[in-house]
């Protein structure tokens, strides 16, 4: 009798197992959807980085109340995790609606440039939209791939050097003109107990902003064709005066003490803190950068002036470019270009609430009110596209990134550098 | 039929006495429900009172499973060490090129060696933190509860957020040099993170510090096996302290020892985290591992092909130390 009913209990055991399985399994079918809902409202799916989530935050919402049938489900990681999230999610089939390709083929720091994707056919063509050609010269290769147009481009952003008018008034003195003023003034700063600048040399992005400022000035600034001959091979980074003296110019900052000490070990936003505390003086960087230092310390206020860096008190300033694609193999094509649509009617916003200005206003000469000392740059079109944008591979970028930190303690020189941007270079495939 | 039948009666009686029997007190053995011969003619070969065996057919979904989810993805994705793919386009076959690229390369070798670095000290330190934390919590102390739980806590931390805060305390501003500081040894005051002579070492110094308590604990397991009667002989017989550890605790820790030393080497050699979060590889690729050059080549650099020949180097390295390590301790444990 009790192995009977331990048998039909088995049996029973085995059914209930059976169907929990199914069900769970029918239930993951189910939750698998394509985005749809019965009223025909569809859902579409993006990955951004944490940084874009104030301004992604009220286009969004701008774009729900616009209309009622497209959703947006946006989700804001670290920069690190948006090209990893966004890649694997690519070759499992199952790719978000928008992508955040980094506009040329650089690639950025997620390893996903416009080229690269659209070469392999993952971006859908947005060349039919009205504002595919409402570009500044500059910005369309970015954008494009073989002549089609891959990315709405919604902003663009700009290094500088951000100063404290709390200290530089108290001190009566003017923000350097010329890259020997900087390095005086480091002296100067020094002698006050304080140091002029703090720099986050063990991240990349720190390395990065530095890299960008001074070959706009040093590099592109003389020669805004050099990433074309450097992929016809009639220049290298070692031959080129322009790329040494940027390096140089980095390594003058660190022997003359204009840096907080331990740079070496100190990430970018470690380094922003050291404004904010009063103990550092200036910075490089973008905007955002000073939006932070604002916010952090109310009481120390903060101005722009262009990075003094090259020989002219002109130099050219870098643009870092933002883009927005749609996956070809999305679920929801037609709905995620209503939404870039939306984007690009609303650019201005997207510049308010990120930092960046919008395409038409650089066009126009124009710059948003904080950064109003650097118009007379803007007016005279001296900008450049952020050095790696247009290169054929990250791979110079990174090793330059992790190189330049050898400046700061001393273990890495110029040329080794330059040396390992050439193989960086010449290896990529 | 017969010869099935006899077969079946020949297995089933091949079973142990208990196994077929029925309990005692059965008036009819043989013809009852739940009695052999009832059990037999069902084609039951199940243990009195015992539960029926699953048919081997039912596991194979399971080991399907298994193979499916761990071996075979897992080993699929190795055939895209030997390609070109950049994560999109199609991959071309480049046989060796891959693996060539990491014997050329300064970088590779060097995280290679970083590796080896990390999980050899790492291996090391830990075992020996983690001993001399057992051997001292091992005691009638009032407080060893809560300092067992102390020392343990670490592990069960996330790695990254550990990572970060160690990460505020080597900075130059950070606890160490104000430490130092403070004591009056300001000319000990030192970029910690950003030398490439001692940022390895601070990597060490946050697995160790999160790991030993997990060591300390596997030891203090096997040291609930070491009779006290021998201890108490051994000190009757005159043997000092370090004699009793060398000749009769450490001999008896033999099999915990293979436990912590083969797990603590392979989480040393497949360290990220801590590296990510401290150094990002840095500076100057001073700390790259194996580990962070999956993911800088694979998701950074957008080198899908020549990240999966990292992994798979890594994995060969895990797999052949692992086990050589095992099987020594094992060679050990039976020599002890």
């Amino acid at each position: 009798m009790r192995d009977h009913r331990r048998r039909r209990l088995g049996r029973r055991t085995l059914a209930g197992t059976g169907a929990l399985v199914t069900s769970v399994l029918l239930a993951a079918a189910a939750c698998g959807g394509d985005g749809g809902s019965s009223d025909g409202t569809v859902t579409l799916r993006m990955y951004s980085t944490t940084t874009t989530e104030p301004a992604f935050s009220v286009l969004i919402d701008g774009f729900h109340k616009s209309q009622s049938k497209i959703r947006v489900k946006a989700e804001f990681i670290p920069s690190a995790k948006v090209g990893q999230v966004t890649t694997t999610m690519m070759q499992a089939g199952n790719p978000p609606d928008i992508i955040m390709a980094s506009p040329g083929s650089g690639g950025g720091s997620n390893g996903m440039s416009v080229y690269r994707l659209a070469e392999a056919n993952r971006l859908a063509d947005l060349s039919a939209r009205p504002w595919a050609n409402d570009l500044p010269a500059m910005l369309k290769p970015p954008a494009q791939y073989e002549g089609k147009t891959y990315s709405l481009i919604l902003g663009v952003s700009t290094q500088f050097l951000n100063y404290t008018t709390t200290d530089f008034d108290k001190w009566k003195v003017q923000p350097p003109k010329t890259f020997k003023e900087l390095l005086d003034m480091c002296g100067m700063i020094k002698s006050k107990g304080m140091y002029a600048m703090a720099s986050g040399a063990a991240d990349m992005a720190g390395n990065r902003m530095r890299m960008q400022v001074f070959a706009a000035a040093n590099v592109y600034a003389n020669d805004p064709d050099w990433d074309k001959k450097r992929i016809a091979g009639q220049v290298k980074f070692q031959t080129s005066p322009g790329w040494k003296k940027t390096f140089q110019q980095v390594q003058d900052l660190v022997t003359h003490d204009c840096y907080y000490p331990g740079s070496a070990g100190r990430t970018t936003e470690e380094a922003r803190k050291l404004g904010a505390t009063g103990k550092t003086t200036m910075g490089i960087g973008p905007s955002i950068a000073a939006a932070y230092l604002s916010k952090a310390n109310p009481g120390r206020k903060w101005a722009a002036a262009a990075v003094p860096a090259g020989d002219t008190a002109t130099p050219n300033l870098p643009l870092e470019v933002a883009g927005i694609s749609v996956a070809k193999r999305g679920k929801h094509v037609d709905a995620a270009i209503k939404f870039l649509d939306y984007l690009a009617a609303h650019r201005d916003v997207y510049s308010k609430n990120s930092g960046a200005f919008s395409p038409g206003m650089m066009a126009k000469g124009e710059l948003p009110d904080f950064l109003k000392p650097l118009e007379p740059l803007a007016k005279q079109n001296r900008f450049s596209l952020a050095a790696s944008t247009m290169w054929p591979s990250e791979a110079p970028a990174q090793v330059a990134y992790k190189y330049m930190t050898g400046l700061h303690n001393n273990t890495r020189t110029v040329d080794d550098i330059l040396k390992a941007m050439d193989q960086a270079w010449d290896n990529a495939k | 039929m017969t010869e099935r039948t006899t077969k079946k009666h020949a297995d089933t009686s091949a079973l142990p006495p208990l196994a077929v029997a029925d309990g005692p007190g059965d008036k009819d053995k043989g013809t009852e429900p739940g009695g052999s011969w009832w059990r037999r003619r069902r084609g039951d070969n199940r243990p009195a009172g015992g539960a029926r065996k699953p048919p081997w057919a039912l596991a194979m979904v399971g080991i399907a499973l298994l193979f499916g989810m761990h071996y075979i993805a897992p080993l699929s994705g190795g055939i895209y060490a030997f390609t070109d793919w950049d994560g999109f386009n199609t991959a071309k076959f480049i046989g060796l090129e891959n693996f060539r690229e990491i014997w050329n390369s300064n970088v590779q070798r060097g995280a290679v060696l970083h590796t080896f670095v990390l999980a050899g000290s790492y291996l090391v330190l830990v075992n020996l933190v983690g001993l001399a934390l057992a051997l001292a919590l091992n005691r009638t102390l009032k407080s060893r509860n809560f300092l067992r739980t102390l020392f343990f806590a670490p592990a069960v931390l996330s790695p990254l957020a550990v990572s970060y805060i160690w990460q505020y305390m080597f900075t130059y501003d950070g606890a160490i040099n104000r430490m130092l500081g403070g004591i009056g040894l300001d000319s000990l005051r030192h970029e910690w993170l950003g030398d490439p002579d001692t940022a390895i070492w601070c990597v060490l110094v946050v697995m160790v510090w999160q790991h030993a308590g997990q060591a300390m604990i596997i030891y203090l397991a096997g040291l609930q096996g070491v009779p006290d009667e021998l201890e108490e002989a051994s000190v009757i017989d005159g043997a000092r302290l370090w004699m009793r550890l060398r000749r009769i605790t450490l001999p008896l820790l033999a099999p915990a020892f293979t436990i912590v030393s083969t797990l603590m080497l392979i989480s040393g050699l497949r360290v990220f985290d801590q590296v990510f979060a401290l150094t990002q590889g840095g500076p100057v690729y001073s700390t790259e591992t194996l580990a962070t050059q999956v993911y800088q080549q694979t998701f950074v650099e957008g080198r899908f092909g020549f990240g999966a020949s990292i992994a798979m180097v890594m994995t060969l390295l895990i797999s052949v130390l692992g086990i050589a390590n095992m099987m020594y301790q094992r060679r050990r444990e039976r020599r002890l």
